[in-house]
């Protein structure tokens, strides 16, 4: 049987980070920053030899555009899937006829495919949607 | 107000573990962890002027993580290094489940596994998750579902 997402969330929440080694807690309690006074003396000469290499560095060539994900020319959408992911109660709260309603807000991912315009393999990308939605409380 | 001493042990004690779980899983040996983790802990520390944010730590680990891939050139040696020394801390019960789900988590592409340690034990929002690691907030949540549909899929065919 395929465990359903919460359950594996559930069981996630089962294991927590290892705590660090004694030896390294101890070399992490050591290495507390101090006020760096002594770094001051540094900072300015070191602060202007950053500034001179920059400058005669110049103006770097354009970086190879890496596409970033979904980004894509020209492109129509053609269908979407939604993806519960969270759901959280923020309470409840009066209409304005005085009537209680539970806030709920629930986090999405849509994922929407695009039709590439040289034609091809649908492209998908993923956006994260927020909104909250009343739900009705009935009042006996 | 906390003397220092005592607010930067106190903030080892409550957020360490989490951020070793991360350094770990951005180098390729215990050493370079520890390494990376005191030095990002450090410069957070001192940027932030006190305690930083989450955020912040997770993505000094990654900055000079990807810093010390590129500028040494012992990656035989650090694989060599590479341990079984346990990740995560589980009670007796869930032992089993614990290194099972370690192992599966080990399998998942680097990309979804940093999202997910860094959404589910860095307790990060997505937005967090996605300025930390310059990736689009809908590119984090994508990757967080795509990792836990991988995790289902793989421990479907392992569990009894």
């Amino acid at each position: 049987m395929i465990p359903p997402e919460d359950d594996i969330e559930a069981l996630l929440a089962r294991i927590a980070p290892a705590p660090p080694p004694a030896a390294l807690m101890e070399r992490l309690r050591k290495a507390r920053p101090r006020k760096g006074r002594r770094l001051l003396r540094f900072a300015v000469p070191l602060a202007a030899a950053a500034g001179l290499a920059l400058a005669w560095l110049g103006p770097q060539p354009d970086a190879m555009r890496h596409p970033v994900d979904g980004e894509i020319p020209a492109r129509q959408p053609i269908g979407s899937v939604q993806h519960l992911m969270e759901v959280s109660d923020l309470g409840v709260v009066l209409d304005q006829d005085r009537r209680p309603v539970r806030l709920i807000r629930t986090r999405w991912i849509d994922e929407i495919l695009y039709a590439p315009s040289g034609g091809g393999e649908p492209v998908k990308e993923g956006r994260l949607r927020e909104e909250v939605l009343p739900v009705s409380l009935p009042v006996y | 107000m906390a003397a220092p001493d005592q607010d930067w042990n106190a903030w080892l004690a409550e957020n360490a573990a989490r951020f070793l779980l991360f350094a770990r899983q951005q180098t390729r040996s215990r050493h370079d962890a520890e390494d990376v983790l005191q030095e990002s802990l450090v410069e957070s520390w001192r940027r932030a002027a006190g305690r930083p944010e989450a955020a912040l730590v997770f993505a000094t680990i990654r900055r000079r993580a990807i810093d010390l891939g590129r500028s040494s050139d012992r990656r035989a040696h650090r694989e060599k290094e590479c341990g079984n020394e346990a990740h995560f801390a589980t009670c007796e019960r869930d032992r089993e489940a614990a290194e099972l789900l370690e192992r599966e988590l080990h399998r998942l592409p680097v990309a979804q596994r940093e999202v997910l340690t860094l959404k589910f034990w860095g307790g990060l929002t997505f937005a967090q998750v996605a300025e930390t690691l310059d990736i689009p907030p809908g590119t984090a949540a994508s990757r967080y579902r795509l990792a836990l549909e991988a995790l289902r899929e793989s421990l479907a065919t392992a569990l009894p």
